[in-house]
Formats: C-alpha cells, structure tokens, sequence
C-alpha cells in the first residue's frame, strides 16, 4: 500500500500555498497564491478536490467560518478556512529533501 | 443588478455538482473572487469567459471528488435523466426520419450505416449534454430557493 503521506505535485502546491496563506487560507486565497507564485491558473474545483484529498490524509485540517462573517460579494456563502497540520508540514518537508537529493549532483542549462 | 443567465447557469451547476460539504465554501469563494476581483480588473465580458472557464474546469474534479464520497444520488438521477432524454429523442427523430424517407425516396437512405450511427451519437451527446446542464441548473434553482 501506498504512503499515505506521498505527495503528488499538485497536492505539493496545495499545500505550500495554505502554508502562505496563513490565517487567510480558504480556497479562493489558495488559488490566487498558485496563480501568482506558481505561475499555474487552477480551476476552483480542482482545489477544493486536493484540498478534500488532503484532509483526508490528515495532512490539513478545515474549520467552516460562520456565515454572518461573509460579505456580501460571497452571496451569503460561508467560508471555510485551512490549516497545515503537522504531519503535513513533514510531508512537504519530507517532499522537498527528497527532491534535492535527486537533483544533487545533476547539472543543468548544458545540451 | 440580477446577473446575466449565463453567470446564473454557471453558478447553479457548480451548486448542483459541488458536493454538500464544499458547496457553500466553492461557490462562495468563486463568487467573490469573480465579482471583487476579476471583474474590476477584466471586465464582464472577459469576466464572464473567465467564470465559464473555471466552471467546466471544476466539472471533472468535483465530479470525482462526489463518486470518491459516494455521493452519487445526484449524479444518478442526472445520468438517468439525461440517457433517457437522449433515448427519446433519438427514437423520435429516426422514426421522424423514417417517415419523410417513406415519403420521398433520397439517395441519402442509401448511406452507409457509419453515417447513422455517427449522426445517431453525435445526435445523443448533445441531447445529453443539454439536458444535464439543465438537469443541474434545475436542481441548483430548487437548493438555492428560499423556503
């Protein structure tokens, strides 16, 4: 069975944008973050889909915001805000070393 | 001012696909991205491409996400009404067709079966496609109705 813990790229860049995010984390903010950092313009849905993956995982944890806090331009729609629990900030930990040490000792820019 | 129908659409489809625990959160967030953001900065008419975009993006997404919870009442009842639309429309217009062939002896009856059964596909896709789109605009104006 497979680490449950294993990160695909996309859920990599889920995740570092709720961590940029911070106390602003909800799904709109998420998806504007991978736009601007990542340069990647990502449906809603396909967010809300990882982030729900995510969660499943334990790797984020959810809290719905009361609806009476939500501006009119939301149409009434409560928020739900994200946060990175532990386990998945030693995933993404875990995610990057193992990136760089793939990458150590390859160079590149050459033909 | 009362959106456009195509905004309205695209809203209530998303309402229809999103599962129950996302729903508000996703078109929420959609909504005030849309309307406080990409509309200032675009415009509507780009604003608008922008929002469609986003919408069929999402489709395939939430659908998977809905059939990995097991929340496939909806879905069902979409696909059952959109097969059986499409089934129906299908047999109406061969028998229609076969009526104006018995009435008027064209060449085109002598076609090879590719081309019914292409025309016949094509036919039954868009049948589907519009009757679920309409399927879920119909179930998202039921869920936004205020009791």
């Amino acid at each position: 069975m497979s680490d449950p813990t294993y990160l695909g790229e996309f859920e990599q860049l889920v995740l570092l944008a709720v961590l940029h995010c911070g106390d602003d984390a909800y799904g709109m903010a998420v998806r504007r973050e991978i736009a601007q950092r990542g340069g990647r313009e990502t449906a809603i849905g396909a967010v809300y889909a990882t982030l729900d993956r995510l969660e499943t995982k334990g790797l984020v944890t959810s809290e719905k915001l009361d609806a009476r806090v939500s501006a009119a331009e939301r149409a009434g729609r409560a928020k739900r805000r994200f946060k990175v629990t532990a386990t998945g900030r030693k995933a993404i930990r875990r995610a990057h070393s193992t990136l760089a040490r793939m990458m150590d000792g390859l160079e590149f820019g050459r033909a | 001012m009362r959106p456009d129908p195509i905004v309205r659409l695209v809203f209530a489809t998303l309402d229809a696909l999103a599962p129950e625990s996302e729903r508000d959160a996703l078109v929420g967030d959609l909504h005030e991205e849309w309307l406080s953001i990409v509309v200032p900065e675009r415009g509507e008419a780009a604003a608008r491409r922008w929002l469609v975009k986003q919408a069929a993006q999402s489709i395939v997404p939430l659908l998977v996400l809905r059939i990995r919870r097991g929340e496939t009442a909806a879905l069902l009842a979409i696909a059952f009404a959109s097969f059986a639309s499409a089934a129906g429309a299908v047999a109406g217009a061969a028998i229609a067709w076969r009526w104006v062939l018995f009435q008027v002896p064209l060449r085109a009856a002598h076609a090879p079966p590719v081309y019914w059964i292409v025309g016949v596909v094509v036919f039954a896709l868009a049948a589907s496609s519009l009757t679920a789109l309409l399927a879920a605009w119909f179930l998202g104006v039921r869920r936004r109705r205020p009791s």
